[in-house]
């Protein structure tokens, strides 16, 4: 739906008249949908500065003007402008326009400065999903910029049914977590940056280059067949008008973070994020670190620093070339401290029993320029380029209890870690539009993409005291495990090729209207995903008595670690190969998605029906080289899958559907999870299942629509979700408690009903200069219901692998009962350039499971609770523009528990973040 | 790497006769399994019987793994020398066999081939077994080993994996975190059908010997320098031990645990040892009752030279472990402190001890004389 002509059919009835002048009154309609109304499209009148935009109906009236011959402009962004010359205005007359004529060609900058991009718009996007086809949800830029959201991640979770672990990237849609969702910039993929999951951190795309989020939460044959719950695409913004430059300043703190006395940071990592760090030549034949192990200092003060401006030009009378341009900084200082609890065992006592603290410093900066050169009015080009740096700088210190039968056992241990995590992510994407035949049009696109994710010099210390039965507080550093003093450095670099390719043809022709339409379109998409790691260990020497251990002052570690303390062999250095083996642990992988689809859509009148298939076909290759699996090995899979898709929309009148649509679809393992090699994470080792295989999607949805007015939506959906063979994360029967994913069960099954309701409770508008005064809420509630089966045996019997666990069946993990969102907006506008909003917004998710329980221990629980964040803009000025945040007012506790056992696993909060920000127009 | 390397070095090669069916991964190139003393790293597969030449110092670079079906015999006098830390190691799965045919005067040595060795310079022995453990469940499940992926465990009381006999393990131990470490001699739902006889430990920078679930007898260990405990049983372990000598170990000289999740699981470890001499120090005592404790019987002791006898942790930590020693599931009979500050820090009843004269071991606190020829100091 891009590019079509608009025109005017119908007329009007009465309208009162100013003396001795006329007006033009009408009906816009949008062919492309089969004459529905068109509404928020601009007509105006050339030459004159009068205007106005079309209602929710599509109709106009312009008042008031003198007797003459004019030419009517109507415009609608994404869709050709039309000029309806020798339009006669009579006094005391209605004029309506006569489609029968012609267009003309001439662009109006008149009509395009008005033209703010109408995706951004929350009206805007109703209107789209008013008229899709698909259950599509959106969010575009003014619903985020008035719910205070300045990145992607947060901005899902404002749409229905969708929620975020605490502390992971992880994004969970109807409580299928990261496995089932998928993730496009412009329809085309984007690479992970963590080697566990498919889909990258939404958190690192910063609203500023965000037009609008798309989410289909039910499968179309466009999409990529690895779906379950949502394919979340961000749709990147563009700019057609005549120019313009803003620059964007904030500031702001957390209150956990502005009371602490030293924001502790490791040593190496700079302000702006922009910072890389290799290990030392000669890292194991003597100290050769130059980074310190003493903590610095640094003011937790949010600061954010942005420039965005585009411009167009002209090119004869058709031809145009658009540029938009963004770049940005901004960071985040947050701090929480709390209790972690980990290794609860059946009896309910903890293994590790710890108080903690954890600072937190991101960055992230953006650059992105875009441009846009419409060929003609049936062809044009659009190149979007934008590299992202994302920081992410932790350090987390642990008191306590390390190990109660073995490390720290009577308490006085300290574990502290510090990792930077730096994620650069460069998107080049080329995408074209052309209209070949009024009923034929070809779109196609093309992605190369580049990431790398990198934590240099992550370092980690752990003391113990020298006595568990002495004076705790004599510490030394803890000698029993090498890795529990050492320093890592991680590269993971993904490379991306992706193609899309469709071809539109529409037929059955009606008066101006084509009742069908069949799209064929193809996908290709290549990605290299090569994964190297190192760490050093610091293996310190033992004494066979007890209390020879040298005494080490926590905040003076770097008296201990130095060249002569190596020369007196009081530590050696080690890789996990062990000894002097100084070589990366590997592994190497590449994906090959090739597919196919062919789509029909076909209009009875009333009732609008979608259909088709896709068939992919997935080569997934993976080679590894690790310190558990040193002689390295291979894994393949391959895969087809055919995949059905049908959408049914019902129009039960002007302002309501009815919506149907069902399919099936599959979930891929991850790389790293078929993989048999074992992954040492930080806590935790991985290692893949050979026997690991996809599992099958049937999803149906049914959803009513109400589109009572502008900007106002209720709508009501039921679906239901079966999944052969779920795959789950899980603890299995091992030695030492290593992690791996297995199919746990024949099937897993949700339904879920969701509401969601946006109205003006009250909209007023001043008579004479049109201002508006609003007071709106919206709210989306959805109830989830899931299960699925645990079933040992069946893992037993499809695998190599053995899992005890606790229940026969429960929830997907990740899936919360219910998900509120609920937001109360008032606007008013007290000028053409002066107004103020104010809104506040509320998120909610109930009780979810975190981890499968197994070996009669519970699983671990989130509990649920409520955040509350409350923003208010301002436009002073026609350029200048200022903002006041306050979020997480409540400043909730949040806690996680072993179920079963009922031992509080992790417990803190968040503190409240307070932030200022203005902007200046040029 | 793909497939397996073989070097071919033809003067110091074996040729052993071998019907390995097609697998990947492993020596599928022919019908002899190739072995190349100066960089000796291989999988052994179905079919396949190797023997190595007790003339030849084999210089362990990798892995070596015995697989099911397959088996690796190592005569009397063989000295293996490893490189490489983590990589370098020999496992055993279940199924495959191992021969270590060692005698008394002259033993089968695997030790650090660097000139200056340390403890942890290389991985360790890995024997994997079908015998029950509680890792899995109370019904004969598996479970996965910490190396190579194997997978141990079952319901086969007395599965066979072969017979070790008089061989010592030096320097063993490398590590890939805190959990994941070599013991010396790791026997993971090893089987009764297996001898487990005349072993040493020594240096090894985790345990010496431990005893994963099976059924296994473990005769004649010795321990020695051990970097954490010097020898361990857990994840029930149903099986004896007789004549264990142990010396100057880390923590614990015997750690004895049921399983570390669910201390109450089944089935329970249940440990009959006698004859021990347990040499001091260490912090975790001359035995470490942990992680549920499961059932002892622990009889002839002589235990010197530790702050605790036999240590346990109170019973908020350790509610199944104290509960099987009030509960006469855990006792120690003719056990003789020398030098130890305190007996027990268990709260109760402290009855489950009798205390006696003993010579442990054959020696009291020197080495027995079952030890001499093949041991070192």
């Amino acid at each position: 739906m891009k590019t079509i002509i608009n025109t005017l059919i119908c007329l009007v009835s009465a309208f009162s008249f100013a003396q001795g002048t006329g007006s033009i009154a009408g009906l816009l309609n949008d062919k492309e949908t089969g004459n529905q109304p068109l509404p928020f499209a601009n007509v105006t009148i050339k030459g004159t500065g009068k205007g106005t935009t079309t209602d929710f109906d599509g109709l106009y009236q312009i008042e008031n003007i003198e007797p003459g011959s004019y030419t009517v402009v109507f415009s609608f962004v994404g869709y050709e402008t039309l000029e309806v010359p020798n339009v006669k205005v009579v006094a005391n007359k209605v004029t309506t326009i006569n489609s029968g004529l012609g267009a003309s060609a001439a662009a109006l900058d008149e009509v395009l400065i008005q033209v703010v991009n109408s995706r951004e718009k929350e009206s805007a996007l109703l209107l789209e999903q008013k008229k899709a086809v698909e259950m599509k949800q959106s969010i575009g830029t003014q619903e985020l910029a008035r719910k205070g959201v300045s990145d992607a991640s947060t901005a899902v979770t404002k749409t229905t049914g969708i929620s975020k672990e605490e502390g992971s990237s992880n994004i969970y849609v109807r409580g299928l977590g990261d496995r089932y969702n998928s993730t496009m910039f412009n329809g085309l993929p984007i690479p992970s940056n963590n080697s566990l999951n498919k889909n990258i951190d939404l958190g690192i795309f910063s609203t500023d280059i965000i037009e609008a989020i798309d989410i289909d939460k039910t499968y179309v044959t466009r999409n990529y067949g690895d779906f379950g719950g949502a394919s979340i695409n961000i749709a990147g913004k563009d700019y057609k008008g005549p120019g313009f430059f803003e620059v964007n300043i904030g500031t702001g703190v957390n209150t956990n973070a502005i009371g602490v006395d030293k924001f502790k940071q490791q040593d190496g990592p700079n302000f702006t994020g922009f910072y890389d760090k290799n290990p030392p030549a000669n890292a194991l034949s003597g100290y050769n670190f130059d980074t310190s192990w003493e903590l610095k200092d640094r003011d937790p003060i949010n600061t954010s620093l942005g420039f965005t401006g585009g411009k167009s030009f002209d090119l004869g009378t058709e031809s145009r070339i658009s540029l938009f341009g963004h770049a940005s900084f901004g960071n985040d200082f947050t701090y929480k401290e709390g209790i972690a609890r980990g290794g609860i065992s059946t009896q309910g006592v903890a293994r590790k029993n710890f108080d903690y603290e954890s600072y937190d410093y991101t960055t992230g900066s953006t650059f992105m320029l875009n441009s846009t050169y419409k060929i003609n009015n049936d062809h044009n080009i659009k190149y979007n380029g934008f590299y992202i740096n994302s920081t992410n700088q932790a350090h987390e210190e642990y008191y306590g209890t390390i190990d109660v039968f073995d490390e720290a056992a009577n308490g006085g241990g300290i574990v502290r870690r510090s990792t930077f995590k730096r994620t650069q992510l460069l998107v080049n994407q080329l995408l074209g539009e052309h209209k070949i035949k009024e009923n034929l049009s070809i779109d196609w696109g093309a992605t190369y993409n580049s990431m790398i994710s990198s934590i240099p010099d992550r370092m980690q210390n752990t003391l113990r005291p020298i006595d568990d039965d002495g004076d705790l507080s004599i510490k030394t550093l803890s000698e029993l495990s090498d890795a529990n003093n050492h320093r890592f450095y991680q590269e993971l670099t993904e490379d991306e090729i992706a193609g899309r390719l469709s071809a539109t043809f529409q037929f059955a022709k009606k008066e101006n209207d084509y009742k069908g339409k069949i799209t064929a379109g193809y996908n290709i998409r290549t990605k290299d995903v090569a994964f190297e790691a190192t760490q050093y260990n610091f293996s310190l020497k033992t004494y066979n008595n007890p209390n020879d251990y040298p005494i080490v002052d926590f905040n003076n570690l770097d008296e201990f670690f130095t060249q002569s303390s190596y020369d007196q062999s009081l530590f050696q250095i080690k890789t996990l190969f062990g000894g002097s083996t100084e070589k990366p642990e590997t592994y190497d992988g590449d994906l090959f998605i090739n597919a196919g689809y062919i789509n029909l859509q076909y209009n009875f009148g009333k009732l609008i029906l979608n259909t088709g298939v896709r068939v992919e076909n997935i080569e997934q290759n993976i080679e590894w080289i690790t310190a558990i699996a040193p002689v390295g090995g291979e894994s393949t899979l391959k895969e087809t899958q055919v995949l059905p898709s049908l959408s049914l929309k019902y129009e039960l009148n002007k302002k309501q559907n009815l919506k149907f649509a069902a399919s099936k679809t599959y979930t891929l393992p991850q790389f790293i999870e078929r993989a048999p090699f074992q992954y040492v994470d930080i806590t935790n080792t991985y290692f893949g299942n050979p026997d690991l295989y996809s599992s099958t999607n049937y999803n149906a949805d049914l959803k009513w629509e109400f589109f009572p007015k502008s900007g106002e939506l209720i709508s009501f959906g039921i679906f239901g979700k079966i999944i052969e063979n779920p795959i789950n994360e899980t603890t299995i029967a091992s030695a030492t408690n290593d992690i791996s994913w297995v199919n746990s069960g024949d099937q897993a099954k949700g339904v879920g009903a969701e509401l969601e309701v946006r109205k003006d409770i009250f909209s007023l508008k001043s008579e004479n200069d049109n201002l508006e005064e609003k007071l709106s809420f919206g709210t989306n509630i959805s109830y989830l219901n899931t299960k699925q089966d645990f079933d040992a045996e069946k893992v037993r019997k499809e695998t190599n692998y053995s899992v005890q666990f606790t229940e026969e069946n429960g929830p997907l993990t990740g899936a919360s009962d219910w998900l509120v969102n609920g937001d109360i907006s008032y606007s008013k506008e007290f000028s053409q350039s002066m107004d103020i909003m104010a809104t506040a917004a509320v998120n909610y998710f109930s009780d979810r499971l975190y981890a499968i329980g197994n070996n009669q221990r519970g699983g671990l629980e989130d509990k649920g609770f409520v955040t509350l964040d409350l923003i208010i803009k301002s436009n002073l000025t026609k350029n200048f523009g200022i903002g006041i945040s306050a979020k997480n007012l409540l400043n909730p506790t949040v806690e996680q528990l072993q179920q079963t056992q009922n031992v509080l696993t992790r417990s803190f909060n968040k503190g409240r973040t307070l932030s200022f920000s203005a902007s200046y127009k040029f | 790497m793909k497939k397996f390397f073989l070097s071919v070095f033809a003067l110091s090669a074996l040729f052993v006769t071998s019907c390995s069916d097609d697998d990947d991964n492993t020596n599928n190139d022919g019908d002899e399994v190739t072995i190349d003393p100066s960089d000796f790293q291989l999988t052994l597969n179905d079919g396949d019987e190797a023997e190595l030449d007790a003339s030849k110092t084999y210089q362990l670079t990798g892995p070596v793994v015995v697989q099911s079906g397959a088996s690796l015999t190592i005569p009397a006098g063989t000295k293996i020398s490893a490189s490489g830390g983590t990589s370098a190691y020999i496992a055993v799965a279940q199924g495959g066999k191992i021969f270590i045919e060692g005698e008394a005067n002259n033993p089968v040595v695997m030790t650090s081939a660097n000139e200056t060795p340390a403890p942890g310079d290389w991985g360790g022995l890995v024997v994997c077994g079908k015998a029950p453990t509680n890792k899995g469940g109370d019904g004969g499940q598996t479970a996965t080993a910490e190396v190579s992926n194997l997978t141990y465990g079952g319901s086969e009381v007395s599965d066979n994996s072969g017979s070790i006999k008089y061989l010592r393990l030096e320097y063993t131990g490398a590590e890939f975190n805190g959990d994941k470490q070599f013991n010396g001699l790791s026997l993971f739902g090893v089987g009764n059908g297996t001898t487990v006889d005349y072993v040493q430990s020594y240096m090894g920078k985790d345990d010496g010997v431990e005893f994963f679930g099976g059924t296994v007898e473990g005769n004649h260990l010795v321990s020695i320098g051990s970097g954490d405990d010097s020898i361990d049983f857990a994840d029930g372990w149903n099986g004896s031990g007789n004549y264990w000598y142990i010396k100057g170990g880390t923590k614990a000289g015997i750690e004895g645990s049921n399983n570390g999740d669910n201390g109450a699981a089944t089935p329970m470890t249940d440990a009959t040892i006698s004859n021990v001499s347990i040499v001091g120090g260490g912090s975790e005592g001359g035995f470490f009752i942990k992680e549920g404790g499961g059932k002892w019987a622990i009889s002839n002791v002589y235990i010197n030279g530790y702050e605790k006898g036999i240590y346990i942790k109170p019973a908020t930590d350790d509610p199944e472990a104290n509960s099987q020693v009030a509960a006469g599931e855990i006792t120690f009979t003719n056990i003789q402190f020398d030098e130890v500050d305190n007996v027990t820090d268990y709260a109760g009843d402290t009855s489950f001890i009798t205390e006696g004269t003993s010579t442990g071991a054959g020696n009291g606190a020197d080495m027995p004389s079952w030890a001499a020829g093949w041991t070192i100091d």
